[in-house]
């Protein structure tokens, strides 16, 4: 136990206080495969018994909502069909670039020169609807386009009987994503093997 | 705090998090020292970690992995998500800006945690070219100390197929190490 924090140990401390206050009561339903993905913007299997959502059967693989202070909020189920989101998102006057991947690939990096300014307030966070993304108004100006690679892969679980130490895989899901905002042109994607693991 | 019901809480109470952060804090910062030389970084890493555990604890199973080893396997995922991600990627998708809440004397103390891991650094990036789940449970053995048997149980892996991954790595970085993979510690239950 570290009883004995310093400065930031304890603004932080203060921080993640406030975010778990802020969490919104969920009851746990081990019934039936959820998606449950941490914090970071990719996460495997094993860290977190992770489940593998094997599709949402009829729900629509993304929506589009716009918020009363304007903030456009994207929610992405599955990885299907990026240019009917391209243009949901056209609806609410957001140039988009997507590109979903299969598996363990990446977009080369270089493909485009992100804004020369913060995007504060912009999010992408991998949660119980698979993706979501935030885009405060004035995130993407006129004549910018939001641009976003995402590729996903399912780990299956390696057994599904326990181990001998009681350990059962579940498997998961893997993400890569890279996102931002670009005045300029978007390249094709040039799709090169995932790098990291 | 070692009761299941400790860490499962970890997301919707916050005396309950106060208790699992207190007990990781040191464990966490040192984590991410081994991995990066930016004391912002490491900062905002360390944020980041805690914030994937509370999102994770939901889930979590005290017959899985120990508190400490869960933790970690979680941290491997972030860190590893840190060096993937382009920074400004990385940067727009943090929710608490942890560097923000340093000053001098706490970005001191971070610096001196990040000088004093150059070694473990320099074992983990030679990992890089290993097959994901020979450098995971290296990753955990070598350079953060767990046991075969933690870093099994932090992967999802039984302590057996742990002990083949590690020993295929140690053939394969044979000549690539300054110094060569030490036999694991293993504990037997």
């Amino acid at each position: 136990m570290n009883a004995q924090l310093d400065s930031f140990e304890t603004a932080l401390l203060t921080r993640l206080r406030e975010h778990v206050d802020q969490q919104p009561a969920v009851r746990p339903r081990f019934s039936r495969p959820r998606l449950l993905l941490g914090a970071a913007a990719t996460v495997a299997a094993a860290a977190a018994m992770v489940v593998v959502v094997p599709g949402l059967g009829s729900t629509p693989a993304y929506s589009v909502q716009e918020g009363n202070s304007g903030t456009i909020t994207v929610e992405v189920q599955r990885l299907e069909d990026a240019e009917g989101l391209e243009a949901e998102l056209a609806k609410f006057g957001v140039k988009a670039d997507i590109t979903y991947l299969p598996d363990r690939q990446e977009c080369a990096a270089g493909r485009y020169t992100p804004v020369d300014r913060t995007l504060s307030g912009m999010v992408v966070t991998m949660g119980s609807q698979l993706l979501r993304v935030t885009l405060p108004p004035g995130t993407v100006r006129d004549g910018e386009t939001f641009v976003m690679a995402v590729s996903g892969e399912a780990i299956p679980p390696s057994s599904s009987e326990p181990s001998q130490d009681g350990i059962i895989d579940m498997g998961g899901f893997s993400f890569w994503t890279d996102f931002d905002v670009t005045a300029g042109p978007v390249q094709p994607c040039r799709v090169v093997p995932s790098t990291v693991g | 705090m070692k009761t299941v019901e400790g860490v499962a809480a970890i997301g919707r109470d916050p005396d309950a998090l106060e208790a699992f952060y207190r007990e990781h804090i040191e464990a966490v910062q040192r984590f991410v020292a081994r991995r990066v030389e930016s004391h912002e970084d490491a900062a905002d890493l360390t944020a980041e970690v805690f914030l994937a555990a509370i999102h994770a604890s939901r889930a979590y199973r005290g017959d899985a992995a120990a508190p400490r080893a869960w933790l970690y396997g979680i941290a491997r995922h972030v860190v590893a998500s840190h060096h993937r991600s382009t920074a400004r990627a990385l940067r727009a998708a943090i929710r608490i800006d942890a560097r923000e809440l340093l000053d001098d004397d706490a970005t001191d103390r971070i610096v001196a945690r990040i000088d004093s891991q150059r070694a473990a650094r320099g074992v983990y990036r030679s990992l890089a070219a290993l097959p994901e789940r020979q450098r995971a449970v290296v990753e955990l053995v070598a350079v953060d100390g767990l046991s075969l048997t933690e870093a099994a149980a932090a992967l999802g892996l039984s302590a057996g197929n742990a002990r083949v991954h590690y020993h295929r790595a140690r053939r394969r970085l044979a000549h690539t190490l300054p110094q060569p993979l030490a036999d694991p510690f293993e504990v037997t239950s």
